[in-house]
């Protein structure tokens, strides 16, 4: 797969060229080009076709906003590439935190890389097909024995001082021990990749041999790596993009149909309110189904509560951990029952724990019109 | 974010911040004294947590490793939440009151939902589970803490009931009184509760929270960062109060102009309103070409910071459609403003705007 060194072979594990006919394949055909400005680094598309990850530090400078990247997928050459085979991003996002800790501490501390990393998103695909897969536990899996390795598009390949062109590279699939150093920023020895580089991908092969995306290059000397590791937090980025794209993490589901699990809650029987009492009425469910480490990725809710007056209704859901959300706040004065189909509750329990107690919270604050909760249940996914 | 608190993480140290009259016997002990010398007046549940709660208290006293002692608050959290909402209010008050205190060692961090996963002291984790106990209870013992309290950390989190919204949300005035308060108050500029807490503009998205944030950014604070970052998300989420805030005020981020700029190039140019503001200000010859240019290199902008939040759900502030709608009329105003003699040296940049915004609308299915 990689072409032999001359000579004896460094301790170093270093980029490599990777072939003309392996562009086309997988997991090098999700990489690309990130043109931003002036700046070029790395990207790879992962969970919706129409969204490429890379570092924060290539697409936001400590000025402040900058207009989105472009994209160039399946490039190989000696010179820059074509106008025409870039495609503008739309927009982006990234960690409130990283401007603060840029203006606090530079933008090449370890605390500042702990949080550098950006989801950009386009109006049309990136890669067709199907996306790569994250991994949401990469910060695990890369502190661990899995198999990792590095792609993107180096400008200079820094340990053995060649030019990178811009030719897709990758470092040998090895064992590399990652260290924990700040946050989501881990640590490499004996790794080396290249300036422009920033924004490559962080491969982990998973026991059936798939790559999955478990992190992004964000930092690097002759002979060492830094990456931001992936973690549950980024579905953050996730739920950000989901309105403006037809909801990655579903499209997902529906494309692959692996990495989801899910349970299905529903109360025994119906559950009369209090008439007039300003106090919760609990209905609780409890979720002990998934594995751990296991984080909430969606939650859909049905609930029919029949009343002569919705307007007195107050009904909210209560996660494990404390999360909270008020589903219905008391609108609709002189209307009748509450309805919700197939509601997506996920906004604010994305990234949670799913078992433990999901608690239905009903409060019906004016006398005169009796409240019966005659259905409640949920779906829990859980990545 | 201010360093120091950064590296709270890396402290495991337990301390008592407020020195009360606590028994040091085990706790097992304290309950079997009480319950042999004469019957508890309070409910069997207020006497079950204020037990844990000594037990809590002696283990940071004790001085164990930060993420036992976090591992160990978020399984009393999800056992209080068993509780009824009216007992486990009342108990949180009763302890609020009493003013022990300890620090945790463990940095102040939001988790989903607003709810924390990581509390500084444990007078933080009782305001923490108080936002989600009986919310009219809850309001009440906020506003106490609000009134007396010396940690913006603390000033940060009792916030949170009176961001419920319905019968629980408070008023503007008060809201604006609580904001101005902590943006005020000198001893809070590098505090992490602060930094948390400015997410308050963007989720009441009153004018006066907004303002209040805006002219304490122009006063370039030592956490001004984050302020521009929350002014930004506020701006994302409601761009018409940040265009309706800087076309009132001329002055507002003269020394700032970039940002000026960056804050109106989130303008949603559909809204008719938002339109004639944008033209107003590109026409305006007291604003600096430079300025104007810099708003058009911009101008749609829809990238954003997110990240969980104190006061409810990650920001996610673009909707797909309309984004689209606004990429056209955009479009249709470049063109505008392109034969426009107020905008003349203007040229280049709305050529490129406009070469932008047409990549755009036809990525866009149009």
């Amino acid at each position: 797969m990689f072409p032999a060194m001359a000579g004896e072979a460094p301790k170093t594990n270093s980029s490599q060229r990777v072939g003309e006919e392996q562009l086309g394949q997988a997991p090098y055909y999700y990489n690309g080009l990130v043109l931003s400005g002036g700046a070029r680094g790395s990207g790879f598309v992962a969970e919706h076709p129409n969204i490429f990850f890379t570092a924060a530090h290539v697409v936001f400078d400590d000025v402040g906003w900058t207009s989105p990247p472009s994209w160039v997928g399946g490039y190989n050459g000696e010179g820059a590439p074509p106008a025409e085979s870039e495609i503008p991003a739309r927009g982006y996002f990234r960690w409130t935190q990283y401007a603060n800790l840029v203006a606090e501490y530079g933008p090449t501390s370890r605390s500042t890389f702990g949080r550098d990393v950006a989801l950009a998103w386009g109006l049309q695909p990136f890669v067709a097909g199907i996306p790569a897969s994250l991994d949401f536990k990469g910060i695990s899996h890369l502190q661990q024995s899995n198999i990792s390795m590095i792609t993107g598009y180096p400008a200079e390949l820094i340990y053995t001082a060649e030019s990178g062109g811009y030719y897709l590279h990758s470092t040998a699939p090895d064992i590399t021990p990652f260290k924990p150093t700040f946050g989501r920023y881990l640590y490499a020895t004996h790794l080396s990749t290249g300036p422009g580089n920033s924004g490559g991908q962080v491969w982990v092969q998973d026991p059936m041999g798939n790559w999955k995306a478990g992190g992004v290059l964000v930092s690097g000397r002759p002979s060492e790596t830094g990456v931001y590791a992936m973690s549950a937090d980024i579905k953050s980025f996730l739920a950000a993009a989901d309105p403006v794209l037809s909801s990655p993490r579903r499209s997902m589901k529906f494309v692959k149909g692996v990495s989801t699990s899910s349970t299905l809650l529903a109360m025994p029987k119906p559950k009369n309110i209090p008439d007039g009492a300003q106090r919760w009425t609990r209905i609780p469910l409890s979720v002990l189904s998934f594995p751990d480490e296991a984080t909430v990725s969606k939650v859909t809710l049905q609930l029919d509560i029949s009343t002569a007056h919705r307007g007195d209704l107050i009904v909210a859901l209560l996660g494990p951990g404390g999360v909270f959300s008020i589903i219905h706040n008391g609108e609709g004065a002189g209307e009748d029952n509450l309805l919700y189909e197939d509601y997506d509750m996920s906004g604010p329990f994305a990234g949670g724990e799913p078992d433990g107690r999901w608690t239905l919270l009903v409060q019906d604050r004016l006398a005169g019109d009796p409240a019966v909760v005659n259905r409640f249940e949920l779906e829990i996914e859980a990545e | 974010m201010p360093r120091r608190l950064l590296l709270l993480g890396g402290s495991v140290l337990c301390a008592w911040l407020a020195v009360r009259a606590l028994p040091t016997a085990p706790t097992s002990a304290i309950t079997e004294s009480i319950s042999r010398s004469a019957p508890d007046p309070r409910p069997r549940g207020h006497v079950r947590l204020a037990g844990e709660w000594r037990e809590l208290v002696a283990l940071c006293e004790k001085g164990g490793d930060a993420e036992s002692l976090k591992r160990r608050l978020a399984e009393t959290k999800e056992r209080w939440l068993l509780e009824e909402p009216e007992v486990l209010a009342g108990v949180i008050g009763q302890l609020l009151r009493q003013g022990d205190d300890a620090a945790t060692g463990i940095p102040f961090e939001t988790g989903p939902g607003g709810a924390l996963r990581g509390w500084p002291t444990l007078r933080v984790f009782l305001l923490d589970m108080l936002a989600v106990t009986d919310p009219d209870l809850a309001g009440g013992i906020a506003r106490e803490v609000l009134a007396g309290t010396g940690s913006a950390e603390e000033f940060a989190v009792a916030l949170k009931p009176l961001l419920l919204g319905g019968p629980w949300q408070a008023p503007a005035a008060e809201l604006e009184g609580h904001f101005s308060r902590l943006l005020g108050n000198p001893a809070w500029q590098d505090k992490v509760g602060l930094a948390e807490a400015l997410d308050l503009s963007r989720n009441a998205a009153l004018p006066g929270t907004t303002a209040a944030l805006a002219r304490w950014v122009d006063r370039a604070p030592p956490a001004a960062e984050a302020g521009i970052m929350a002014l930004h998300e506020t701006a994302a989420a409601h761009p018409k109060l940040a265009l309706e805030l800087i076309a009132s005020d001329g002055t507002l981020f003269n020394a700032q102009p970039g940002l000026r700029a960056s804050l109106l190039a989130r303008a949603t140019i559909s809204d008719p309103e938002q339109a004639a503001g944008i033209e107003h200000y590109l026409r305006n010859p007291a604003i600096p070409v430079s300025e104007k240019q810099q708003f058009l290199a911009l101008f749609p902008l829809r990238s954003a910071s997110t990240g969980f939040r104190l006061y409810g759900s990650p920001p996610s502030p673009f909707d797909g459609a309309a984004v689209r709608a606004d990429d056209r009329a955009a479009l249709d105003a470049a063109g505008r403003w392109k034969t426009d003699p107020a905008m003349a040296e203007l040229g280049t940049a709305l050529q490129s705007l406009e070469q932008r915004l047409q990549g755009w609308v036809r990525q866009g299915g149009d």
